[in-house]
């Protein structure tokens, strides 16, 4: 009888191994940014600043404003998403680092590189930035998108921020519809 | 003397199993020996007449051509245009155009993966020869772009976004005019890292290839 029971919580033991094996995280997840969430309209503070979204919206063409109000349209294959924000560094210079939209089934787009926006903007200590960062994506990817903000870019030292480091995470609350155009100024940086 | 008579019955011992069965150290150790050739040659028996010892040789790559699509598990290429220019694939828009012999190549790419990517990761897994000679593509890069129109600027490849891509390289001085261009495309695992020299996170980044995936053969036309 005793053999039995030692067999049978063996035999349990086994299974418990192999379901917490399964069950552990990955180390992408270990070691993802610890981000901090919120919503639109909403501060969201992590250590090297404090993001607000104001609103976002989707496009099918750009226009873009830039020196002296100038303005130059911008096609795209998918749709533009264009996301203002406003930005304040918390005890030092910093830019925003890696800037991305993630859609609902984890796709991650980065910030249009096409034209400056504020993701390579400077901020400084306790000075609100307001600005604008646009992105080209899939139309079927904008629906339920998420604002990822990691890898703050210190302009003074260097920092390894890529693993564990400080993050923001804002859901966009955007429907998929694509007004006909946004607009976006362009930034000095 | 009492009367009594003593018989010694000698004794007649029948032998033992193990006594029977014994070998020498010698004849053991022969048996080892036996059967551990028996254990290395047996697959090798079984293995030799059915081919299995025959030289499996390299795996050559497919040859493609230009309109023929590509899908890797990073990238999505489909090749458009080969060409040999004495003319700037991509002239400045202020000043003269620069002067030089160039090779380019247009392709239409996707981004198939689940991140972002840039221009160069892609480029990285190129490898070229011009006439069968390899190319230095690091000292002989002209151009990497994203073409769009009136907008070449940009080297982002956002995931599901089709873009046309021009890579253009300049034709060393001392070579011949080229005829022929060959593109071994290497594909890419997204795998967690690992490193034989001290601490790795395990976090997944993207390993090329050792072998290419497919080989772009094709005549340079002129332009």
């Amino acid at each position: 009888m005793n053999k039995l029971i030692a067999l049978v919580a063996s035999a349990l033991l086994l299974v418990a191994v192999g379901a917490a094996q399964r069950l552990r995280p990955d180390a992408d997840r270990v070691y993802q940014p610890l981000s901090s969430t919120g919503a639109i309209g909403q501060d969201v503070r992590t250590t090297p600043y404090t993001v607000r979204v104001e609103r976002a919206e989707t496009g099918r063409e750009l226009v873009l404003t830039g020196f002296l109000d100038k303005k130059e349209k911008r096609a795209t294959k998918g749709v533009w998403v264009v996301v203002h924000l406003t930005a304040t560094a918390t005890q030092e210079r910093v830019q925003l680092g890696t800037v991305e939209l993630q859609a609902l089934n984890g796709t991650r787009y980065a910030a249009t590189d096409r034209f400056s926006t504020l993701d390579s903007a400077d901020l400084d200590a306790g000075i609100p930035r307001r600005g604008s960062i646009a992105f080209e994506l899939p139309p079927d990817a904008v629906k339920g998108a998420i604002l990822r903000i990691t890898k703050a870019r210190y302009t003074t030292i260097h920092r390894l921020n890529a693993a564990l480091g400080p993050g923001v995470e804002v859901a966009l609350g955007l429907s998929g519809a694509a007004v006909p155009t946004v607009t976006i100024a362009q930034e000095d940086s | 003397m009492n009367g009594t008579i003593s018989i010694t019955i000698p004794q007649v011992s029948s032998p033992s199993p193990e006594a029977s069965t014994e070998t020498s150290p010698r004849g053991r150790a022969w048996m080892w020996f036996a059967g551990l050739a028996a254990v290395i040659l047996l697959p090798l028996a079984v293995a030799w007449p059915l081919g299995g010892l025959a030289d499996a040789g390299k795996n050559e790559p497919p040859r493609t051509a230009l309109g023929q699509k590509l899908t890797g598990n990073r990238f999505q290429l489909v090749p458009k245009k080969a060409a040999y220019t004495t003319s700037d694939p991509n002239p400045s828009p202020f000043g003269e155009p620069d002067k030089g012999r160039y090779v380019v190549l247009d392709l239409d790419v996707t981004n198939v993966s689940r991140f972002p990517a840039s221009l160069s990761d892609m480029a990285a897994r190129f490898a070229i020869r011009l006439d069968g000679k390899p190319l230095d593509q690091i000292m002989s890069i002209k151009d990497q772009l994203i073409m769009r129109p009136g907008d070449n600027r940009g080297s982002l490849l956002n995931p599901g976004m089709p873009e046309t891509v021009r890579l253009s390289w300049e034709v060393a001085a001392d070579a011949p005019d080229p005829r022929r261009l060959s593109v071994a495309v290497h594909d890419e695992d997204y795998q967690p890292s690992w490193s034989l020299l001290g601490y790795y996170s395990g976090t997944s980044l993207w390993y090329r290839q050792d072998d290419p995936r497919w080989i772009l053969d094709t005549p340079l036309e002129r332009a």
